[in-house]
């Protein structure tokens, strides 16, 4: 009796085989386009960032006569009085922006819309999306216009006219508080929908017996919302670093990089892509670009494991291919 | 048609959620998979389904072995706990949705749709979506769209869970009622016990992956293979009791731990054990009885009104016991009472492995 | 003490507006300055007038730009919705190996700043621009490779399909398992129970990351700055960029027309769809600052 069913266990198994030659790989073909691209734009371009910082390439060597320099960009690169001049600057700029808006005003604007009427909380958090939706070009346009020299600058004829200060255009006066004011009013939105939603969704019996323990608005704040929002505050505080790091669009649309304010992330495209006088320098430009991009991996890599992203991954309940 | 698992593994990493599962149900039998949450039942029936591949062992429909068939291909339809409608579907385009992917004529499609929906009592509601159906309608949708393939087997898994109590009783009654005219072989999966030994021809027992019986509802009741068992079927659950076995006069008593003792009928007699043994004694509380002359004495800890029967829980030295009563009884808490037990209907188990000492 | 309530009350909402004083004050302007003659900063001082939006609408490379914007926008969303819903499926629900692999790559690569790879994209896109056909001679878009408005469409897919999978992801992880289930007993396969059966439940997710999609592509500036040759063919932002900034005297009513004109199907979306974009903006911001 088991032996003549193991014949026959066999028997189907070969026939089904024969009907069945292509294996299942169902997954690949959908994740073939995505692969594609992820492999052209980012697999590779990290790589030849690698490979193009150890070059000397640029306009004047042409993309084909261009030479091994080994770590040559790297120690000219120390060299350069501006690296650290530049290096300075980013990091002063990225910790004011992160402590006075990504983080500040956003836990800040978060509290306040939070405690107010709800109509008016949503209306005043709808207006600090506007920054972020707006296209870039036009939002830095808008505080072009603020800054500008009369006739048309905005705080010059409301503020220091009035007030018989001198008028000039304000963006060459003081670059280092417009591009902290610029991108912090776009980061400032990040932080505010994360803290709002962390706010909103601390539980509301808990909100309920402070009021009764006759906590004041203040105190409630300390005592029971901060202590809440730490994991949201560590989490914008780590992600908007490294998004403020590298990030120059704002900063190129404003002034270019002149007066001063040429971030390293902004160095690095201006030496290599956006040269006025034409001449490209793509070996240098990708020696800069290295570091931002090792630091960018390292620093998503740890986010990841910290945050523990990779545990949102659930098992698939379906076997079949 | 005839559906057999042999020595059928699955598991999932490293935890394995059925355990060397063999299992035949014949043709046209209604199965129940019998057991508390996570104990397999759903994974052994979705594992039949071809959702889940076995990590070993076979399946085989018709003695042909159907392991590496795709759900598609293996014939059969099912019903889920969640109805798992198409929400973006109307219930006709529910229904015939299976055939819509074979590609069949419409005239045929409106023909079977108009057979399952009139044997469902749906026909009135085959143009409204899923969100505009109730709970007992959605189901009844999903049956239709499982037996409009005219399948040779059918799965339900925990079908009725979502309904409420009354709904239930008579949905049992028409699964039922369709599935022994269709003459379809079912398997039912489930954890309400009342559904398993109502609905079954036989009930499959599944306990952390293990099959643990796999016999008649009446079989179940009344002659349980294990402690686990024993206390799983039936509700109120059976009392337990830790018990000797004591020889008086010639004849075989249970001593309990406050020292009463009760005569074992001849055709009780705990198989294999020898005087002095320490066995666990099973009593269900139907078969336990308020008699002022019981010699058993208990003290009253708690009543609950069941409705038609009071529910009482007394202890007997140290360990509980429950019993039903009719409600005109007066008793009160912390009262002392006597009970007979009815000793023609116990069972008796090992101590330590909790297989029985009665049946084969 | 009235008084004092009162003023403790107002308190929060002084603060906010002018805080937020900027951002009013921004939009007012152009909006104002499009309909005026001259302004003395905020105050409209040269009258009524039509002239900057006939001026621009007039403009034949307007409509140039508007149609390449539009093309860049439309494609974007097209092409990030088929492609990361594609690729969602089989993370979200498909066994095979890899898997957390490549959950965890498109993850790493979701918070990893993709700005600072354009050099290397440079070669990469003139590389491509070398393919007969496909890199630089399809109608339209001009083709996939550098300075066509094809690679800049690439790039911008490439940048956003790590939000993309990630959401999509999200969007799949929550449908029930059991009708997934079903369609495959009813005899669906895969791809179909993807096609018929899944996407059409996660239409809110695709619609928002749609709209957020076509308003990421319409405001596009870096990349179609960084890859096409003539900022005044490419797009709207790389227009008015160059309107704002050139080294001519900067014509304020036209640039502030131009702005507003980009700038109205932004707004109109943001009215509507503001729930949807939260969902986005909170579920995976990353990028500007």
């Amino acid at each position: 009796m088991r032996k003549a069913k193991k014949n026959n266990v066999v028997s189907t198994q070969e026939t089904l085989s024969l009907t069945r030659i292509r294996p299942k790989i169902t997954w690949f073909w959908f994740l073939l386009p995505s692969s594609i691209i992820m492999v052209v734009f980012f697999f590779i371009p990290v790589i030849l960032t690698l490979l193009i910082s150890g070059t000397n390439m640029s306009t004047t060597t042409g993309l084909t006569g261009y030479q091994w320099v080994g770590f040559a960009n790297y120690k000219n690169l120390l060299n350069y009085p501006d690296t650290f001049r530049k290096l300075w600057l980013t990091i002063r700029y990225v910790f004011l922006t992160l402590v006075l808006f990504n983080i500040g005003l956003a836990l800040l604007i978060s509290l306040i819309t939070t405690h107010i009427p709800k109509k008016a909380g949503a209306f005043f958090r709808a207006i600090w999306l506007l920054p972020r939706i707006t296209p870039v070009v036009i939002y830095t346009f808008m505080w072009q216009i603020l800054a500008a020299a009369p006739p048309h600058g905005i705080i010059n004829t409301l503020i220091f006219e009035p007030l018989g200060l001198s008028t000039t255009n304000l963006i060459p006066q003081y670059p280092f508080f417009f591009i902290v004011v610029v991108n912090g009013f776009i980061g400032t939105s990040f932080g505010m929908i994360i803290f709002t939603s962390a706010i909103e969704s601390i539980r509301k019996d808990i909100m309920v017996s402070s009021l009764v323990d006759g906590a004041s608005t203040l105190q409630r704040i300390r005592y029971i919302i901060l202590p809440q929002l730490r994991w949201p505050l560590l989490f914008a505080t780590t992600y908007q670093t490294l998004s403020l790091l590298t990030s120059y669009e704002q900063i190129l649309v404003l002034t270019g990089g002149n007066f001063g304010t040429e971030v390293w992330a902004l160095w690095a495209f201006n030496l290599a892509l956006n040269n006025y006088y034409g001449n490209f320098q793509y070996g240098i430009g990708s020696t800069i670009a290295t570091m931002l991009v090792l630091i960018g991996l390292i620093l998503s890599t740890v986010y990841m494991r910290f945050f523990k992203f990779d545990e949102l991954v659930q098992e698939p309940k379906i076997d079949v291919l | 048609m005839k559906m057999e698992l042999v020595n059928l593994n699955k598991s999932f990493q490293d935890v394995s959620a059925v355990k060397n599962l063999n299992l035949k149900v014949n043709d046209g039998e209604l199965v129940a998979f019998l057991g508390p949450s996570g104990c397999g039942k759903t994974t052994t029936l979705l594992t039949i389904a071809g959702i889940y591949k076995p990590t070993s062992g076979d399946i085989f429909f018709d003695g042909e072995r159907v392991n590496s068939l795709q759900p598609k291909e293996r014939d059969i339809g099912m019903v889920f706990q969640s109805y798992a409608l198409y929400p973006h579907m109307n219930a006709y385009q529910n229904i015939v949705f299976s055939l819509v992917l074979k590609k069949r004529p419409k005239e045929e499609m409106q023909r079977e749709a108009k057979r399952v929906s009139d044997m469902l009592g749906i026909g009135h509601l085959l143009d409204r979506k899923a969100s505009q159906l109730s709970g007992g309608q959605q189901q009844r949708v999903a049956l239709a769209r499982a037996l409009i393939k005219q399948p040779k087997l059918l799965l339900f898994d925990e079908p009725l869970s979502n309904l409420d109590a009354r709904l239930r009783m008579s949905m049992r009654e028409e699964i039922r009622r369709l599935q022994t005219n269709l003459g379809i072989t079912s398997v039912y999966v489930t954890h309400d016990q009342v559904e398993a030994m109502t609905m079954a021809d036989r009930v499959a027992v599944m306990h952390n992956g293990d099959l643990l019986a796999y016999v008649t509802p009446e079989e179940l009741h009344e002659r349980p293979r294990t402690l686990f068992i024993g206390q799983f079927i039936g509700s109120p659950s059976m009392n337990i009791l830790d018990a000797q076995l004591k020889s008086i006069d010639g004849s075989l008593h249970i001593k309990l731990t406050d020292g009463t003792t009760l005569p074992i009928p001849g055709e009780r007699t705990p198989k294999s054990c020898k005087d002095g043994d320490m066995v666990k004694f099973g009593i269900r509380p139907e078969d336990v009885k308020l008699d002022s002359n019981g010699s058993v004495r208990g003290k009253v800890t708690f009543i609950e009104s069941l409705g038609r029967e009071h529910l009482i829980v007394s202890n007997i030295g140290e360990q509980r016991m429950q019993l039903l009563t009719e409600p005109g009884n007066k008793i009160s808490l912390d009262s002392n009472i006597n009970i007979s037990v009815d000793m023609r209907k116990a069972q008796f188990f090992d101590a330590e492995t909790g297989l029985t000492l009665l049946w084969e | 003490m009235k008084i004092k309530d009162y003023s403790i009350k107002s308190l929060p909402y002084i603060f906010l507006i002018i805080i937020s004083s900027p951002i009013f004050i921004g939009y007012l302007w152009v909006f104002l300055r499009t309909f005026t003659r001259s302004m003395y900063g905020m105050r409209p001082t040269g009258g009524f007038t039509l002239n900057n939006w006939a001026l621009i609408l007039k403009d034949p490379i307007l409509w140039n730009l508007v149609g390449n914007t539009f093309i860049l926008a439309l494609g974007l969303t097209i092409g990030i919705l088929l492609i990361s819903s594609a690729a969602a499926y089989p993370l979200s629900r498909m066994a095979f190996r890899g898997r957390k692999i490549y959950l965890s790559l498109s993850l790493i690569l979701h918070a990893f700043p993709s700005v600072t790879l354009l050099i290397a994209i440079f070669f990469v896109l003139r590389w491509i621009s070398a393919i007969p056909i496909f890199g630089r001679g399809l109608p339209l878009i001009g083709g996939f490779g550098y300075n066509t408005l094809g690679g800049v469409l690439l790039v911008s897919i490439a940048f956003m399909l790590p939000l993309g999978i990630w959401l999509m992801k999200g969007f799949f992880d929550n449908i029930s398992w059991d009708i997934e289930r079903a369609a495959l007993i009813d005899g669906c396969s895969r791809f179909r129970t993807w096609r018929q059966i899944l996407l059409p439940q996660i239409r809110p997710g695709l619609a928002a990351l749609g709209i957020f999609a076509f308003m990421h592509g319409w405001s596009s500036f870096i990349i179609p700055y960084t890859f096409m040759v003539d900022a005044r063919t490419a797009v709207m932002s790389t227009y008015l960029n160059l309107l704002t900034s050139g080294d001519r005297p900067i014509d304020y009513g036209v640039a502030s027309a131009v702005a507003l004109f980009q700038l109205l199907p932004i707004l109109f979306f943001y009215l509507f769809t503001q729930k949807y974009l939260l969902k986005i903006f909170s579920g995976g911001m990353k990028g500007g600052s």
